[in-house]
């Protein structure tokens, strides 16, 4: 039963079926043929869009066939519009000439000429400027959209102290411009995609060619193409619909903002998404040490960026099975407390009056409660909740006897360690994990704890990323690869590109020697 | 990076998944050098000094360095007759060799061996961890903490145990460092004078290690799914004296730390060794060294487990979740059954016979029988 | 495939954390009496009289020590009655001191305490040793300016070991000593002073009965004889008498201290000659001569050699006649050169120990005469 229901789960999910590839509006629209009438054709636009308020049509004359102007008002730069397709229109009209040198009059570059309504539709919505001339079986279109996007802002949730602070927008053309101009190479690749019978959103695949495996390129966008949904909204839904395991807590792909590191990732010979709407690119295929790495491992010295990765993973491990040690020692194996250790540790549980694993969730769930709280608050609020949480309920909790302060340093050590992740994603992952964990150590000590462990670990190793083995580098292991791992080891020194992304061109072309000459 | 071109391709594979050249179940070389490294390692090294000390007395080391030419010589015989075979392994070797239905029944036998390895591992183990840590705790709940992870890794296949292998050497080889405390403690005059007890009771001595040295069999089975099968023979000889290595090293410290009586007197001494280690903000460091110690016995049964399983399958028709859950239930059931510590000896003293057998004789047999009955295998086409 | 195998072990995961719930022993810290220390003496008839020391943690975040004292024929018996004594059930995981009665030393430890050894639960490096009287007055004695018994104990006689003034003696070393037949223990000896502890030497055994005790001075040979002395100071009477008619004192630290034993056998005798390389300075003279002059010093040397000499084969001596015990270990260094084979080891070696002769060598090199300000 629940086998067969996990696996219609895992289709849903996956969509890996053989789907028609099927793109357009999500209601059938009846395919009338377009008539040599101009307000014929815009009133079977209107028809089709049922009449919607924003969209306008206009006559540009007050004749019979006047030619119609047909437009998404909430979509356009009506100024372009008005400047660049409805001025020329009207002086062409006056000067007598013939409706058919439209194309000499309107200055605008981006234009087509669409015979089917479906289409015109489909641009009409991209917001695209559709004009039905007189005796002209078919619209034409000139692109005319504004987007309203914010700037360029400073990346915020992977800031770092040195390098570039650019991070993505929720512009399209505004990422793309921000790889490009890192990126002057005529082998980018760049392919636009549609995802979503409703919200019709771009996706944009991206790869160098002859570095990028054409493997993985195909594969990410044969994957994207069969995703069959209503809308999509951002790059945070859509990697979980390429996932090559979609129930695994961890994140298959690397989720960034910032454009350097996609950048890098793209030299890497990784395949690179940006969606539209959305200020996270992602890449992949990626491996779990990669989630450990910032952009600012490879702006600072190699020894401090050594240090840091190896601090960041320690984090992690300490993030996973701090409380569970301290549930399993203070209820289990109360024998290896050093002698030192044991009356602190004794004294501080004395008035507790709950065993150590209730009271580990009890103070981990309030952890939780109390960092959702502040993510969710404006930022002048969120202070105060780490004042009420830290010092209120945490003293209050330790003076009233809830909880031992061992206890607490414990937990908050354990949040700590967890936030070192540069990933927010895998930060996240990695407090699910913990939780298992802790009911583990609590029903039966350090065994199941490393169970717990056990189940993690191989569960990393089961994974894939585009089908590219997760733990890479360390199993399969390649010893070239941990250059670049838990250590950063100089940049002449990383003169080959990671097995992982398997690439054409696997040697870099820097100079691997770290001699000056 | 030779095979890694073609590895995870991901155009539709020509294979079947249970097709050994699945790129699911492809393993290189040094998933399979780690393999064979960890799997012999498993909760035997943390007995077997005391068996060996009680023939061979101060000359255990020698004994064990002896004991390191078993798996060398098996692996040479098993690389003939593999060899002779190309592709296959000993499940195919044996339907090739007996004809189909022969064949079966000799499939069965061999894969019922790799069950009953699986088996005692795991019962082994819990039957420490009830002495060491869980007096209370029935052996069947031990049982399936351990079965779950067990059946987890075996479940996926032979491509994760060869991963999960090399994680685990380097997720266990800080223990290694420990030895530093009983180093620190023993006398190096327990190690000499070299030779003394003959040449006949190290030799008996040695033979009492083998039972650590089981798991170079399974090169057997993993035979088909290695890519380069050029890899194969250095790959395995690294491994096996790799392995001796790490028990001279566990000998050697083992007699410097304990005086002979002793050690005859004491269960598990790398354990009690692991005692001794005393760190700023942890004592009693065998405690983790149990817990850690899962991560190989799961290596070491997860790998025999599917060793079995695979040879069941290719035998009979039977769905494979089918297989896992009956094995899940007899174990349990089974763990029950064997109750005392003189039981589990008796069937550990048979279990190492047998292997040893099978790593040795087995092939060399077979490798002599195919020549006799000029059989041999063919090139897939 | 592969995700069956994902839910199948998820709905293991579940029926685990139900089985979860079952049989299973948990040993949650404050429910339990953590035995921190434990003695043993000699009862009226068969009896064996026992305490234990266990620290108990209040609620007004107080600590405090609970004695409990039962007796019992055997060490189990006497464990069940203690733990009939307290609300909470007794565990020896933490235990760090043992201490032994010397009537009950002297029948010999290992009976009595077999089931403690046999615990898993106890850790290696637990310090035992022989008190002078009963050793459960150690407990009951207040010790004021003292931390709790059991602690004061144990940083005692850590700190004791840690400067070489007593060989190595946790339960490790005991027990490995005990079961070799070729090398024997020695254990702290404790005497009870006005308000606190004093370590009083050590007691001899031969295997695990006690045979006889060194006093502090004998034991700081018996330490330099074993090997084991680092860095230290060693005092020193001379035969000489300065000018005001007191005997002179010289203390040197030494540097370097390097043992060399040489063995030989002579018509089955085994021949042990020890020889010791001490470096060191003067750091305390009390004579009058002049040591920055080299014949001084030369004599001073020689004086220093001849008094080790005969002190520590005074020592040597008492172990082998007296007490026919091999702290020393000599049996098994004579083994291990391979004059006694392993079959024949233990029925031998006792015997030929007590045929041995032995012989001590001291040199000792002044390198400076310290600093005189």
């Amino acid at each position: 039963m629940t086998t067969k229901w996990l696996n219609g789960l895992i289709k849903t999910l996956s969509q890996r079926q053989g789907l028609n590839d099927r793109r357009g509006a999500s209601r059938e629209i009846p395919e009338l043929p377009l008539t040599e009438d101009p307000r014929e054709n815009a009133q079977r636009v209107l028809d089709a869009v049922n009449h919607s308020i924003d969209v306008v049509s206009e006559s540009l004359t007050t004749e019979r066939h006047a030619p119609q102007v047909l437009y998404l008002k909430s979509m356009i730069d009506t100024s372009v519009m008005q400047r660049d397709i409805i001025r020329p229109l009207k002086s062409l009209h006056l000067q007598g000439k013939s409706w058919n040198l439209i194309h000499e009059y309107v200055t605008i570059g981006q234009r087509r000429v669409v015979e089917e309504l479906t289409e015109a539709i489909l641009l009409l919505m991209d917001g695209w400027t559709l004009v039905a001339l007189p005796g002209q079986s078919r619209f034409q279109c000139f692109k005319t959209d504004k987007e309203q996007s914010r700037p360029v802002s400073k990346a915020e949730n992977q800031s770092i102290v040195m390098g570039p602070q650019e991070a993505f927008s929720e512009s399209l053309e505004i990422n793309i411009s921000l790889i490009r101009k890192r990126l002057k190479t005529p082998d980018l690749e760049i392919i636009s995609l549609v995802v979503g019978d409703l919200t019709q959103t771009k996706v944009i695949v991206l790869g160098i060619k002859g570095i990028v495996n054409d493997e993985y390129m195909k594969l990410m966008i044969k994957r994207i193409r069969n995703i069959e949904t209503d809308g999509l909204i951002g790059s945070g839904e859509l990697v979980q619909l390429l996932d090559d395991q979609p129930l695994s807590p961890f994140p298959q792909y690397n989720l960034s903002e910032r454009p350097d590191s996609v950048v890098a990732g793209l030299i890497e010979g990784k395949v690179a998404v940006i969606v539209a709407g959305s200020p996270y690119a992602f890449t992949g295929p990626s491996s779990f040490i990669e989630f450990f790495h910032s952009p600012e491992d490879y702006y600072n010295r190699w020894a401090a960026s050594s240090l840091v990765r190896m601090l960041r993973l320690m984090g992690v491990i300490g993030s996973i099975t701090f409380s569970g040690i301290y549930v399993a020692t203070l209820q289990y194996h109360y024998e290896i407390i050093p002698a030192n250790m044991l009356k602190t540790i004794a004294l501080s549980r004395a008035k507790v009056p709950f065993p150590p694993l209730y009271e580990a969730l009890f103070l981990e769930l309030t952890l939780e409660v109390l960092r959702e709280a502040g993510a969710r608050l404006p930022a002048k609020v969120g202070q105060t909740m780490g004042i009420v949480g830290g010092i209120v309920i945490g003293q209050a909790a330790v003076s009233a006897g809830f909880t031992s302060n061992v206890m607490i340093i414990v937990v908050s050590l354990s949040a700590l360690a967890s936030f070192v992740t540069p990933s927010y994603v895998m930060g996240n992952a990695v407090r699910v994990v913990r939780f298992p964990v802790i009911v583990l150590a609590g029903m039966w000590g350090f065994l199941g704890l490393t169970s717990g462990v056990l189940m993690i670990l191989i569960h990393l190793l089961n994974l894939s990323s585009l089908h590219a083995p997760y733990m890479s580098p360390f199993a399969p292991l390649r010893l070239a690869d941990l250059k670049d791992t838990f250590l950063r080891l100089p940049t002449q020194l990383l003169s080959f590109r990671p097995m992982l992304t398997r690439s054409k061109r696997n040697r870099k072309n820097n100079s691997p020697s770290l001699k000056r000459k | 990076m030779r095979e890694a071109a073609v590895r995870h391709s991901e155009t539709p594979a020509p294979y079947a998944p249970e097709h050994p050249q699945h790129p699911r179940n492809r393993i290189n070389g040094i998933e399979l050098m780690f393999l064979l490294h960890t799997v012999p390692i498993g909760v035997g090294v943390l007995g077997m000094v005391r068996f060996i000390a009680d023939k061979a007395g101060h000359d255990a080391p020698l004994a064990v360095l002896i004991s390191g030419l078993y798996p060398q010589v098996g692996v040479l015989f098993m690389w003939l007759l593999l060899k002779r075979f190309r592709t296959m392994g000993i499940y195919e070797i044996h339907q090739q060799l007996f004809g189909r239905w022969v064949g079966k029944i000799f499939n069965l036998a061999f894969a019922s061996y790799c069950l009953y390895a699986f088996f005692m591992t795991l019962r082994t183990f819990t039957e420490l961890v009830n002495t060491w840590l869980y007096p209370m705790m029935s052996p069947w709940v031990l049982s399936l903490i351990f079965l779950v992870p067990m059946i987890y890794a075996s479940y996926a296949g032979i491509q994760l145990l060869g991963r999960y292998a090399i994680m685990t050497f380097f997720l266990t080889s800080w223990i290694l460092v420990l030895i530093y405390f009983p180093i620190m403690e023993g006398s190096s005059s327990y190690l000499l004078p070299f030779g003394s007890n003959g040449i006949s009771r190290i030799f008996q001595g040695s033979l009492l290690s083998a039972l650590s040295v089981l798991g170079f069999e399974l090169l057997m089975v993993y035979y088909p799914f290695v890519s380069y099968k050029k890899d194969v023979l250095p790959a395995a000889t690294i491994a096996s004296w790799s392995v001796t290595l790490v028990y001279l090293i566990n000998a050697v410290v083992s007699i410097m730390f304990f005086s002979l009586p002793q050690l005859s007197k004491t269960i598990w001494p790398m354990l009690t060794m692991f005692k001794h280690v005393q760190v700023p903000f942890i004592e009693r460091f065998e405690t983790i060294v149990i817990a850690v110690w899962i991560l190989k016995v799961v290596n070491t049964a997860g790998t025999y487990l599917w060793a079995g399983v695979d040879g069941m399958l290719k035998t009979i028709p039977v769905k494979k979740w089918v297989l896992y859950g009956l094995i899940l239930i007899l174990a349990l059931v089974f763990s029950n059954a064997l109750h005392t510590r003189a039981e589990i000896n008796t069937q550990l003293n048979f279990l190492s016979k047998l292997g040893l057998g099978l790593m040795i004789g087995y092939p060399l047999l077979l490798w002599l029988l195919s020549l006799v009955l000029r059989k041999k295998g063919v090139e897939p086409s | 495939m592969k995700k069956s195998a994902m839910a199948l072990t998820l709905a293991l995961a579940v029926a685990c954390t139900g089985v979860g719930c079952g049989k299973r022993q948990q040993r949650q810290l404050e429910q339990l009496g953590v035995i921190s220390a434990i003695s043993y003496d000699k009862g009226d008839q068969e009896n064996i009289l026992g305490s234990v020391v266990i620290p108990n943690f209040t609620e007004t975040g107080q600590e405090k020590i609970d004695v409990l004292t039962g007796r019992g024929a055997t060490s189990k018996e006497l464990r069940f009655n203690l733990s009939r004594m307290s609300e909470r059930k007794l565990v020896s995981g933490q235990i760090r001191v043992v201490l032994y009665g010397e009537k009950l030393a002297k029948s010999g430890i290992m009976p009595y305490s077999d089931t403690l050894f046999r615990d898993v639960e106890i850790g290696s490096q637990i310090d035992l040793a022989v008190t002078d009287g009963r050793a459960m007055d150690f407990f009951t004695k207040r010790y004021p300016d003292k931390p709790s018994v059991d602690i004061y104990l144990y940083r005692m006689l850590r700190k004791e070991t840690e400067q070489h003034t007593l060989p190595k003696t946790n339960l490790y070393h005991f027990l490995h000593d005990v079961y070799d037949h070729g090398r024997d223990p020695v254990l702290p000896y404790l005497r009870l002073g006005k308000e606190d502890v004093i370590v009083d030497g050590v007691a001899v055994f031969r295997d695990d009965v006690m045979v006889g005790r060194l006093d502090p001075e004998e034991t700081r040979m018996l330490s330099y004889l074993q090997g084991g002395a680092a860095l230290g100071e060693v005092d020193f009477k001379l035969e000489e008498k300065n000018q005001t008619g007191e005997q002179v004192h010289a203390v040197i630290m030494y540097m370097d201290f390097k043992r060399k034993v040489d063995i030989s056998e002579k018509q089955g005798h085994p021949i042990f000659n020890l020889k010791f390389a001490i470096q060191g300075a003067i750091s305390e003279y009390s004579g009058d001569a002049d040591l920055e002059q080299e014949p001084n010093l030369r004599k001073l040397e020689t004086a220093l050699k001849s008094k080790l000499e005969r002190s520590m084969s005074g020592v040597l001596r008492k172990l082998q006649q007296e007490y026919r015990s091999d702290p020393l270990g000599l049996m098994e260094l004579y083994r291990s050169k391979g004059f006694v084979t392993d079959e024949e080891e233990p029925k031998r070696l006792s015997e030929l120990y007590s045929k041995a002769e032995l012989q001590v060598k001291v040199e000792v090199t002044v390198l400076q005469t310290g600093m005189i300000h």
